[in-house]
């Protein structure tokens, strides 16, 4: 069955300190600590480009397997900082990797719910195409288009990519997936040069349309928090994060809670997650993925662990 | 809409700010008592599911302090 067979992280070594930033924009501790939860920002390197992230990530994941490149049929990068208008990142990363001819890249231009969007996508593509392993990247650098001036956002992103092998020695398979868009409100969260947020419209999204997404695709499957052993939620901030979990009513220790050390890492912050708990994770465990930000967009999926 | 202070102060509770409820002025602006945009972000959530009622950005000056947000949607 295809499914998620490994996956690998790159996350740049440079952070930004948040607690450096406290006179700057009047904050306290407990806001960098406990509200935002973000400490630190990871920064990539200058002149470094989506592609660049995305190989770095391939890097690792060729140290934790023995992925062969001549097998990779598929490659697939989701990013909203493409390295380019023109060409997509895949066929740069493709080049970069020096991937086969015969295998097919396209670019997914999602943010924060790009890797369950892309998950689905991957899987159906080599599904429907008879393909036996594949690459599916997430790869943002926020750095290039945050005002470093704006409380909102200066504060939150962090830069990061991670590539997950696709193939039919899957660990991780997926259940079902559910997808939403509310592009009515596209203008709260948006680039135009540099990035502008409605914090308190997006919070309020993000509050009332995740936990009713996440029990509407658990009814759906006659599941129940009790057969869910883990909620991986987009790491937008803790307090939202916090948020949906009340609302959830589901116990603190079923939603990681993993931004603190590098920042909202957009599309890559699901896989950054879950590529430290997939050797945690018991065989027949169920878990949800559940993201939401830019568009408005969102999506879940309900993940199982198979050997 | 009959809002009392008590409902106002009921729903900042339930947010779980940082401000201290015992001392919590209704005449004051809540952000220079512990409440901080965050926690304003959600009291503005819990008013509109609430009272179902969709406030907007140009009107959140009229939402400051507990008297404030009792006389706002005490004329909705």
């Amino acid at each position: 069955m295809l499914g998620i067979e490994s996956i690998a992280t790159y996350i740049p070594d440079t952070k930004k300190s948040n607690y450096e930033l406290k006179e700057k924009f009047e904050l306290d501790d407990d806001f960098i600590e406990n509200k935002i939860g973000v400490k630190y920002h990871t920064v990539k390197d200058r002149g470094f480009k989506s592609s660049d992230m995305c190989v770095k990530a391939f890097e690792n994941l060729q140290k934790q397997t023995d992925v062969n490149i001549e097998e990779i049929e598929c490659c697939i990068v989701v990013t909203q900082n493409p390295d380019f208008n023109i060409p997509h990142t895949s066929a740069i990363v493709h080049g970069k990797l020096d991937l086969p001819s015969n295998c097919a890249a396209f670019d997914i231009a999602l943010g924060c719910s790009g890797y369950v969007y892309g998950l689905s996508n991957i899987i159906a593509f080599m599904k429907n195409n008879g393909m036996k392993k594949g690459l599916l990247f997430t790869s943002d650098q926020y750095s290039d288009i945050v005002d470093i001036n704006d409380k909102n956002t200066a504060l939150l992103f962090g830069d990061a990519a991670t590539v997950s092998l696709i193939s039919e020695d899957a660990v991780l398979s997926s259940v079902d997936f559910s997808f939403g868009t509310n592009g009515k409100d596209y203008k709260e969260l948006v680039c135009d040069d540099k990035l502008y947020m409605n914090g308190r419209a997006v919070f309020s999204f993000t509050a009332t349309t995740a936990p009713k997404h996440i029990k509407a695709l658990l009814e759906k499957n006659n599941l129940t928090d009790e057969d869910i052993e883990k909620y991986y939620l987009h790491q937008g901030s803790k307090y939202i994060v916090d948020t949906i979990r009340k609302r959830l009513k589901t116990d603190a220790s079923k939603v990681p809670f993993a931004m603190a050390e590098y920042g909202n890492t957009v599309s890559s912050s699901i896989p950054i997650m879950l590529a430290d708990d997939i050797n945690k994770l018991k065989k027949d465990d169920k878990v949800i993925l559940s993201a939401f930000g830019v568009g408005l967009s969102w999506a879940s999926a309900i993940i199982q662990k198979i050997k | 809409m009959k809002i009392t202070i008590q409902d106002i102060r009921d729903i900042i509770e339930k947010a779980e700010t940082m401000a201290e409820m015992d001392e919590l002025a209704n005449d004051v602006p809540l952000t220079e008592q512990n409440v901080d945009s965050l926690d304003m972000a959600n009291i503005l959530l819990l008013l509109e599911e609430t009272y179902d009622v969709k406030i907007p950005d140009t009107d959140l000056d009229q939402l400051q302090s507990v008297d404030g947000i009792v006389a706002y949607l005490s004329k909705k």
